[in-house]
């Protein structure tokens, strides 16, 4: 019975071997000449400027929500092509009222003022 | 029309819903959702009562995943009435907090439309969905309260826990669906699970199943958080919150126990672990002075009636279903009753209610009487089915420890009455009013036993009463 287990392990063990692999393997064996320029994040050149912990406005947990909701819309949209060949007016009221859903999210957010980026309260 | 009665109410309520979250963003009808809301939710109870009344064998439509009709519509028009009565409460409550948050009406309205889609579903997904909307809708309406500052609190401690439960959950039943292969339960009522039972891939599952359910009904092992979760609410919603929890566990679990052949030494696990909690959530109970904490840690003991219900057999399930209804409806009350209150909810700021305000303590009163199981009042009946059940099924033990608990129960529910009626001065109450007030109290108690009833001849009509093949 424990034969069954043996394929999973070898692929957990190849990923999590790999991605270590990766990770450690420039420490053995890149050179390292450290440089002041070089040791900065990357600024595109420029020294940077103040922290780099800070607050982010509270508006955008919501940018965040609203991308999570389109980004679902698409996960649905591809098998719903195949499905729309099957049964068309079934997919129709499926997509109707899907979007629909959608829809109501995002009037409520646009009538919320999400995308009102120069308004301080919420 | 058959096909689609499983989803009419949920149809309503979601549409319902979303209107009144659009109408909510112009300032003009905000002031009006309140009513809307509650004139939508007491819609949906009205709905799925005729749709009960009027289609007593359920059928099953929308690709198969959903019921409708019959003991489904009942049990939907059961939450709409508990999740109605809370909308009420909390219209007071914005009403005086100039209705800031007033997203809570549509979010409880779809919370509506999830949770009685929940029993009446026939496929896994659908049920986690179900499921978890009903969930994450109970961690918003916790934190509801600006004022007071155990609330977000409690909401981020119920969040945490829950989502670490619903993990437990799901996991379990991705181990079910690689042991069958299917998600529909009435695919899962004829296998062969005696098969099963000594195979540990069905161990696994069931454990984690367990686990999850155990988490959201708040049974010993995994109460931990509902004493913090429920005496931290906001109190205008905490009735509401734990009615929610509660519903959600029992439709589930009675869901798998029918569906799924479960050993007869874990159902006797099960119901030992329900008696411990028995004595956990009372013993706890006695101990507190704050009437909200007391109702937190009485909630575990309700949930252990529930699991003990719910593990005696087809007899037991509808008597745990008929229970958490009961239950549901009656913590919405007293929560809400409580919560018009503006004092803290501390034993000694009852002192001498009964006189000053003689209706609104007589409600209280019957609330908190009803939660403790006295007699001519419907929480009795409800109890009484509970260990009826549990003894036919044979479960001596656990029933005797567990009764034991609900006697120690009798002594901290009695104790705010007391409160109530205690007062310096002595005030004469004249017969007539005794007489109302005691016809009232066996009324409310009788009524309900109709209702009892047309459950029961719905469960059997449903087919959850059948012997397994």
């Amino acid at each position: 019975m424990l034969q069954a287990y043996v394929g999973p392990l070898i692929l957990l063990s190849l990923g999590a071997g790999i991605g270590l692999l990766l990770v450690y393997a420039p420490t053995l064996l890149a050179p390292r000449r450290p440089l002041p320029q070089k040791m900065v994040p990357y600024e595109s050149g420029m020294d940077p400027v103040g922290t780099t912990r800070q607050r982010f406005s509270v508006h955008y947990y919501k940018v965040a929500m609203l991308f999570t909701v389109f980004d679902v819309e698409l996960a649905l949209m591809y098998p719903w092509v195949i499905f729309f060949r099957e049964d068309p007016s079934w997919a129709l009221l499926l997509f109707i009222s899907f979007t629909g859903v959608l829809a109501v999210g995002y009037v409520y957010l646009l009538r919320t003022g999400v995308f009102d980026w120069s308004r301080k309260e919420l | 029309m058959n096909n689609y009665m499983g989803i009419l109410s949920a149809g309503w309520l979601i549409i319902g819903g979303a209107l009144v979250l659009i109408a909510g963003t112009f300032q003009k009808v905000r002031r009006r959702i309140p009513e809307l809301s509650i004139a939508i939710g007491g819609g949906a109870t009205l709905l799925n009562g005729l749709l009960a009344w009027f289609y007593p064998l359920p059928k099953s439509g929308f690709f198969g995943m959903v019921w409708g009709g019959g003991i489904y519509s009942f049990l939907a028009a059961g939450v709409m009435l508990a999740i109605t009565v809370g909308l009420s409460f909390l219209w007071r409550s914005h009403r005086e907090g100039g209705y800031r948050g007033w997203e809570a009406f549509p979010l409880t309205l779809f919370i509506g439309a999830a949770l009685s889609t929940l029993p009446a579903s026939n496929h896994l997904l659908l049920s986690v969905v179900a499921l978890e909307t009903v969930s994450l809708g109970a961690y918003v309406l916790t934190g509801l309260s600006w004022e007071n500052r155990y609330a977000p609190e409690a909401a981020v401690k119920y969040f945490l826990l829950g989502a670490v439960g619903f993990a437990f959950l799901l996991l379990g039943i991705s181990y079910l669906y690689g042991l069958t292969g299917t998600l529909y339960l009435h695919h899962l009522w004829p296998m062969r699970w005696t098969a099963w039972h000594g195979n540990s891939l069905f161990a696994l599952a069931m454990v984690l199943i367990a686990i999850g359910i155990l988490f959201k009904l708040s049974i010993f092992p995994f109460h931990w958080w509902a004493p913090d979760v429920y005496g931290g609410a906001t109190p205008s919603s905490a009735g509401l919150v734990v009615a929610l929890g509660k519903l959600n566990a029992a439709f589930l679990a009675g869901v798998f126990l029918h569906y799924i052949h479960i050993p007869s030494d874990w159902l006797m696990g099960l119901a030992s672990i329900a008696a411990i909690s028995s004595l956990y959530g009372n013993l706890g109970a006695l101990g507190q002075t704050s009437i909200q904490r007391m109702l937190g840690y009485s909630s575990i003991a309700h949930g252990s009636y529930i699991l003990l219900g719910l593990v005696s057999g087809p007899e037991g399930r509808l008597q745990a279903w008929g229970y958490t209804l009961v239950y549901a409806l009656t913590s919405t009350l007293t929560f809400g009753l409580l919560s018009l209150r503006a004092e803290p909810m501390e034993y000694k700021s009852l002192r001498g209610l009964g006189y000053n305000q003689p209706g609104y303590a007589l409600a209280v009163a019957i609330c908190l009487a009803s939660l403790s199981g006295m007699p001519p009042l419907i929480g009795f009946f409800a109890k009484y089915g509970i260990f009826t059940a549990a003894f036919r099924a044979g479960y001596w033990l656990p029933s005797i420890v567990a009764l034991i608990g609900a006697l120690i129960g009798y002594f901290y529910y009695w104790r705010p009455i007391a409160w109530m009626y205690q007062a310096g001065e002595e005030i004469p109450i004249r017969m007539p009013a005794l007489a109302l007030s005691t016809g009232v109290l066996v009324g409310l108690g009788l009524l309900p036993m109709a209702l009892w009833g047309w459950l029961d001849y719905l469960y059997g009509l449903a087919g959850l009463f059948l012997p397994r093949p």
